[in-house]
């Protein structure tokens, strides 16, 4: 029997499904995110992390089950929801041939701030996201690490009090992933609720306060980090993540195109 | 913490029109705003030269007194618009900014409501200005001429015309890329041709008979009837409302006018449920599938081949094939071809060409479906590698037969639509002889080395990153676009001065003789050039490689 819907939950979704064709991406997916908790979403690719970052943002709807966000009903009232959450997808379709600076403004008129409020947060993101030095620049011509930081900019945009973040360390530098990690750090401090998808699991280790471990479009484990290392008797994250999927057969595979290495006398 | 309101519908549509305008302005060389302007306002020139010709027909004192062409030319033109309008996004064969729902799905605001805003929008464009310039530089001259009952109407039908135009521009753009996104999307659109071709062959042709009366006899001969005929039955059409709701104004019957703004209305409002519908189905279906899963038709075509460069070729060819706007600018020619016939179009051809129609219209649809091949891929010829480029600078091979590779594909794929396209012709037709066929396909020989030594130079100096996955709308720089535009005009004079040479005597062996030669010497001058082309591609490797990777 699943519980019952509490609002102390800023994500509670129950028995998500969601099939593509004939392909079931969720299988009855429960995600339980505690307010101001900072959770690290893990597992394989292709496991329906995405999948199910896209059904809270209301990109897909669900074929079944139920998601409540911030204490609303998501399916229902996806408007409020999104007034109140924000999203950094995976793939940025950002637009192109907009500036940094323009981009952000566009962003917060869409929330609906007023211009110069907009204005005024864009240039703060900017600072904060350290971008200042490109804001007149077209995002065409922003490396991969700095689209990463706007994109997470115009998701705080409007101030959200829960953040849904889909691989935001893949493909940067080492430099960008420093800025980003302080600034999920800086929102965790202020209480705002994070999801985080994420393949780095030092990274999970180092900043969540929860997790959640999916496979095959079901919830394997979830709870706080400190549980979950006691429950599985593990040192890590990574350990718990590893115990709980197992390796697969084609890391055994024997490179046999090699020949075996040829021992100098 | 308080919270804004969620922008309103008028608010969006001002943030959504407001976003296309930074857009446009972004667009200048270097990102200059006054480069951006002057090319606008370069691009819009012919639309107000248009309007005003426009205008200045329908004051004219032969138009203005005759009870059948005013209504006919406004008719027409609001036909033509209508066409144009829906036709042209097609050509892209990809989601626009504005309504590729993922980059608003952060945002409150509805699916439903992005479609209107952004379609709305969409009619701010400039393109709008050159479009729609014929049809209100005409229906402004009309409106100078008559005196309309309730002017305020003809604005309304005027705004429900666009919206129109609009709406069902949508409905072509969304169904075609649902049918592009289908992984047997060559089967669809190969079965929509047939019936497209079985329909049309139920459709009786037009009488034509008129063209050789007035061939005889000149324009007094023509029988108005046909005129009336024509203007009424384009009137009956959904775009025609508004031509008509503007006759019925002038002949005092608003009451007519305003059925016509409601029928208006109503098939818009048909069209905005259908492009939801589809753009709805597109969006759901753009997600990952994810996961492991075997394609049972899975075939490995690289098995097989013998050499790296063939291992080459076979990759390109691939590429080509499986690229769903390569599919769609493949049937143009096609369904050109049967439009040309349901219209009964050769006719007017073979009156003014005389025995020079078939080998006219002939070269001309050859000539069309091969450029849009080889100019599309090889103008851009990186576009679509991606970080496959960086496998090739990686791999050890040399470069240079990387560029022989694709020149070679896109050539043979350009010779093979062209080849393709008059045998449709000419079983199709029933007309054309061995000469007009000879003629043609050399036209296509002559074009294609042309094209290719451009589409190479083009391919380095402006090199671009293409979208194969249709959830982007991509760009190409207007210098490159008009360069390769004069590249095909260059290729294709030959042939049109050999046909002109001809007359209306239609093409001879000596015809056909002197395209060869042209063919010839293009063929000899791509040779020329490919050494500097390939020498180029060594020294602006890191700049393609820096454009194709570009996130």
């Amino acid at each position: 029997m699943t519980p019952p819907p509490t609002d102390d939950l800023a994500v509670d979704a129950q028995g998500l499904q969601k099939r593509f064709g004939g392909f079931s991406a969720l299988n009855g997916l429960d995600l339980q995110i505690p307010r101001g908790a900072f959770y690290a979403f893990l597992g394989p690719n292709g496991a329906g992390k995405s999948t199910s970052i896209a059904l809270l943002t209301g990109v897909y709807g669900p074929d079944a089950g139920t998601i409540r966000m911030l204490g609303v009903d998501a399916v229902a009232r996806p408007m409020e929801v999104k007034r109140r959450v924000g999203v950094v997808p995976e793939e940025l379709s950002l637009f192109e041939r907009l500036t940094g600076r323009q981009y952000l403004t566009f962003c917060a008129r869409m929330y609906g701030l007023g211009g110069d409020e907009a204005a005024a947060r864009a240039t703060e993101l900017l600072e904060l996201t350290e971008l200042t030095y490109k804001a007149g620049a077209l995002v065409a011509e922003y490396s991969k690490g700095m689209r990463r930081r706007l994109a997470i900019a115009a998701a705080l945009i409007h101030a959200p009090e829960l953040v849904l973040l889909d691989e935001p360390f893949e493909g940067i530098d080492v430099l960008a992933a420093g800025v980003i990690r302080e600034l999920l750090r800086e929102l965790s401090r202020r209480g705002v609720t994070l999801l985080l998808t994420t393949h780095v699991l030092e990274i999970a280790e180092r900043l969540a306060t929860h997790a959640g471990i999916i496979r095959g479009g079901r919830m394997l484990d979830q709870g706080p980090v400190g549980t979950l290392l006691s429950r599985y008797d593990c040192p890590s994250l990574e350990s718990v993540f590893e115990k709980l999927i197992s390796v697969p057969a084609s890391r055994n595979a024997r490179l046999s195109f090699y020949g075996e290495r040829q021992e100098s006398a | 913490m308080s919270r804004p309101a969620a922008p309103g519908f008028f608010r969006h549509l001002w943030l959504l029109w407001g976003l296309r305008f930074d857009i446009g302005l972004n667009q200048g060389p270097g990102r200059s705003r006054l480069l951006a302007v002057a090319a606008f306002l370069a691009s819009s020139a012919p639309g107000l030269f248009l309007g005003l010709t426009f205008f200045a027909l329908m004051r004219l004192r032969t138009i203005a007194d005759s009870e059948v062409w005013p209504f006919f030319i406004l008719n027409l033109l609001c036909f033509v618009t209508f066409s144009l309008w829906v036709t042209w996004p097609l050509l892209s064969a990809g989601v626009d900014d504005h309504s590729e729902l993922s980059r608003y799905a952060a945002f409150p605001i509805s699916p439903f409501r992005l479609l209107i805003a952004s379609t709305v929008a969409s009619l701010f464009e400039p393109r709008a200005l050159v479009f729609y310039a014929p049809l209100t530089g005409a229906a402004l001259g009309f409106a100078s001429v008559y005196t309309l009952r309730a002017p305020w109407l003809a604005g309304v039908l005027y705004g429900l015309f666009a919206l129109l135009c609009a709406a069902w521009s949508r409905v072509a753009l969304y169904a075609v890329i649902n049918v592009l996104r289908e992984k047997h999307s060559a089967q669809i659109m190969g079965g929509g041709l047939a019936l497209f071709l079985l329909a049309a062959s139920f459709i009786p042709p037009i009488d034509t008979s008129w063209l050789t009366a007035v061939g005889e006899a000149g324009v007094g001969a023509l029988d108005m009837s046909l005129i009336v005929n024509a203007a009424v039955a384009l009137g009956r059409v959904p775009p025609g409302f508004f031509g008509d709701g503007l006759a019925q104004l002038a002949w005092h019957r608003p009451r007519v006018a305003m059925a016509e703004a409601a029928a208006l209305l109503f098939f818009t409002a048909v069209g905005m449920a259908v492009a939801y519908a589809l753009l709805m189905r597109f969006h759901r279906q753009a997600g990952r599938a994810g996961g492991p899963r075997k394609d049972a038709g899975d075939s490995n075509p690289f098995a097989t081949t013998r050499t790296r460069y063939g291992t080459l070729v076979t990759r390109e060819a691939l590429d080509l094939w499986r690229n769903p706007r390569a599919r769609l600018l493949a049937s143009v020619p096609f369904i050109l071809a049967i439009l040309l016939k349901l219209l009964s179009g050769r006719d007017l051809f073979v009156f003014i060409l005389g025995a020079s129609a078939d080998a006219w219209l002939m070269g001309g649809l050859c000539i069309y479906g091969a450029v849009v091949i080889a100019s599309t891929f090889s103008q851009n010829t990186f576009a679509y590698d991606g970080q496959g480029f960086a496998a090739f600078l990686a791999a050890p091979l040399d470069l240079a037969d990387v560029l022989r590779a694709k020149n070679q594909v896109q050539g043979a794929a350009a010779l093979g639509m062209a080849v393709l396209v008059a045998l449709f012709y000419r079983v199709y037709f029933g007309f054309g002889t061995w000469v007009d066929l000879l003629c043609a396909l050399a036209a296509v020989l002559a074009v294609v080395p042309v094209l290719l030594a451009a589409g190479n130079f083009l391919s380095l100096y402006f090199p671009v990153k293409f979208h194969a996955n249709l959830k982007r709308r991509d760009k190409i720089p207007l210098t490159a676009s008009l360069l390769g535009i004069l590249a095909a005009s260059a290729g294709c004079m030959p042939f049109g001065w050999a046909l002109k040479l001809a007359g209306r005597e239609g093409p001879t062996w000596a015809t056909a003789a002197m395209v060869v030669l042209a063919a010839a010497l293009n063929l000899a001058l791509y040779r020329g050039v490919l050494p500097l082309a390939l020498r180029l591609l060594e020294q602006r490797r890191e700049v393609v490689l820096q454009a194709v990777t570009r996130e």
